[in-house]
C-alpha cells in the first residue's frame, strides 16, 4: 500500500489525527471524521460499498445519508430503551412509597402499644396476687379489685379496637415466628414442639407478632406434621390488602394469619 | 439503571439499605424491623429459618441453629 505512517495503528483514539495526517500526506481515501470503526483506516482504499465502517467519498468529512440514518436509528433505540426504564423505575418507587405509607398508617401504633403491653402485664399480674379467700373477706380489697379488673378489660377492649389481639398459645405448635421458646421439657403425651406453658402472653397487631409469646415447649412425643389442622378453629384473615402491595421480601404475607386463635 | 441493595452482613445482626435518589435508605424486614439478626437454623421438615425466628427457636434446635459465623 502507499505509505502508512509508522506511528498508525489501527485504534480510535489517535485516529482523527492520524487522519489529518493522512489527509496532508496522501490524497486518497481519508475517514470520515466521524466514523466510529477505524481499523482499515489509514493508507487503504476502502470501497464504499463498505456499510460497516462508514467511509466518505473523496475525503470530506460528512457522512452519507444511510450511515445517519443507521446512527440514529441506534441512538433512537437506546433512547427508547432508557425512556421505557426511566417509566418502570417511576412505577417501582410509586408502588413503593404507597406501600411504605400504607405500612406506616397501619403499624403506626406499633411502638407505643408494645410499651403498653406490660402495663397489660402488670394488671394482670396484681389480680392474680390476691386469691379469692382474701378477697371475700376484705370489702374494700374486694372493691379495689373489681377496679383493676375493670381497669384491665377497658384496657384490653381499647387494644381490640386497635386490631390488637392476644395469642392463644396453650396446646398450639410452635411457631418461632410468634413465640420465642425459653425451654424444653419432656411430655410424651403431647405431640412434639407443641406449647406446655405460657410464660408471658404474645401479642399480635394486624398479621404481624406485636411481641411474640414466651413459652416452654414439649418434647419426648410423637412428631405431629398436621399444624394445628386439629386445633381450635383459626382466626379469618386479615384482608389480603398487605399481600397487594407485597413485593419479593415479604413471602409469608398471608400465612400468619393461620397461626393463632383469635378469644371472640 | 439497575437498583443497587447493600447489606451490612454482621456477625450478630445483618441490615439492608437501597438508594433511594441521593439517600440511603434502610428496608424494614417482613416483621418491621430495620435488623435482622444474623441467625439460621434448619428445623425438622427441612424447613429453613432466618432471622429473629431463628433466634426465637435457638433453645429447642441448639444442634441445627447457626449464628456467629
Amino acid at each position: 500500500m502507499s505509505q502508512i505512517p509508522e506511528n498508525m495503528e489501527p485504534e480510535e483514539t489517535s485516529a482523527d489525527s492520524v487522519e489529518v495526517e493522512q489527509l496532508a500526506n496522501d490524497d486518497t481515501v481519508a475517514d470520515a471524521a466521524d466514523s466510529p470503526a477505524v481499523e482499515d483506516s489509514g493508507g487503504e482504499n476502502n470501497p464504499d460499498g463498505d456499510e460497516k465502517v462508514t467511509f466518505a467519498l473523496d475525503g470530506d468529512d460528512t457522512s452519507t445519508p444511510e450511515a445517519d440514518i443507521a446512527r440514529l436509528e441506534a441512538e433512537l433505540a437506546s433512547s427508547h430503551d432508557k425512556l421505557l426504564r426511566a417509566v418502570a423505575e417511576t412505577e417501582n418507587v410509586r408502588r413503593r412509597a404507597q406501600r411504605d405509607k400504607e405500612d406506616t398508617a397501619r403499624y403506626a401504633v406499633s411502638n407505643f402499644s408494645r410499651d403498653l403491653l406490660s402495663v397489660v402485664d402488670n394488671l394482670r399480674r396484681a389480680l392474680d396476687s390476691v386469691d379469692a379467700e382474701t378477697r371475700k373477706e376484705n370489702p374494700a380489697l374486694e372493691n379495689l379489685m373489681i377496679g383493676v379488673e375493670m381497669t384491665e378489660r377497658e384496657l384490653l377492649t381499647a387494644f381490640e379496637r386497635n386490631n390488637i389481639r392476644r395469642m392463644e398459645t396453650i396446646g398450639q405448635k410452635f411457631d418461632p415466628n410468634f413465640h420465642e421458646a425459653m425451654f424444653e421439657y419432656d411430655d410424651p403425651d403431647q405431640p412434639a414442639k407443641t406449647i406446655g406453658q405460657e410464660i408471658e402472653a404474645g401479642y399480635m397487631l394486624h398479621d404481624r407478632a406485636l411481641r411474640p409469646a414466651k413459652v416452654g415447649i414439649t418434647k419426648g412425643g410423637p412428631k405431629s406434621d398436621a399444624a394445628g389442622q386439629d386445633e381450635a378453629p383459626v382466626a379469618p384473615e386479615e384482608p389480603a390488602d398487605s399481600s397487594a402491595g407485597s413485593t419479593a421480601y415479604d413471602p409469608r404475607s398471608g400465612a400468619p394469619g393461620e397461626q393463632f386463635d383469635e378469644e371472640l | 439503571m439497575s437498583k443497587v441493595i447493600g447489606i451490612d452482613l454482621g456477625t450478630t445482626n445483618s441490615c439492608m439499605a437501597i438508594m433511594d435518589g441521593q439517600d440511603a435508605k434502610v428496608i424494614e424486614n417482613a416483621e418491621g424491623a430495620r435488623t435482622t439478626p444474623s441467625m439460621v437454623a434448619f428445623s425438622d421438615g427441612d424447613e429453613r429459618i432466618v432471622g429473629q425466628p431463628a433466634k426465637r427457636q435457638a433453645v429447642t434446635n441448639p444442634e441445627n441453629t447457626l449464628f456467629a459465623i
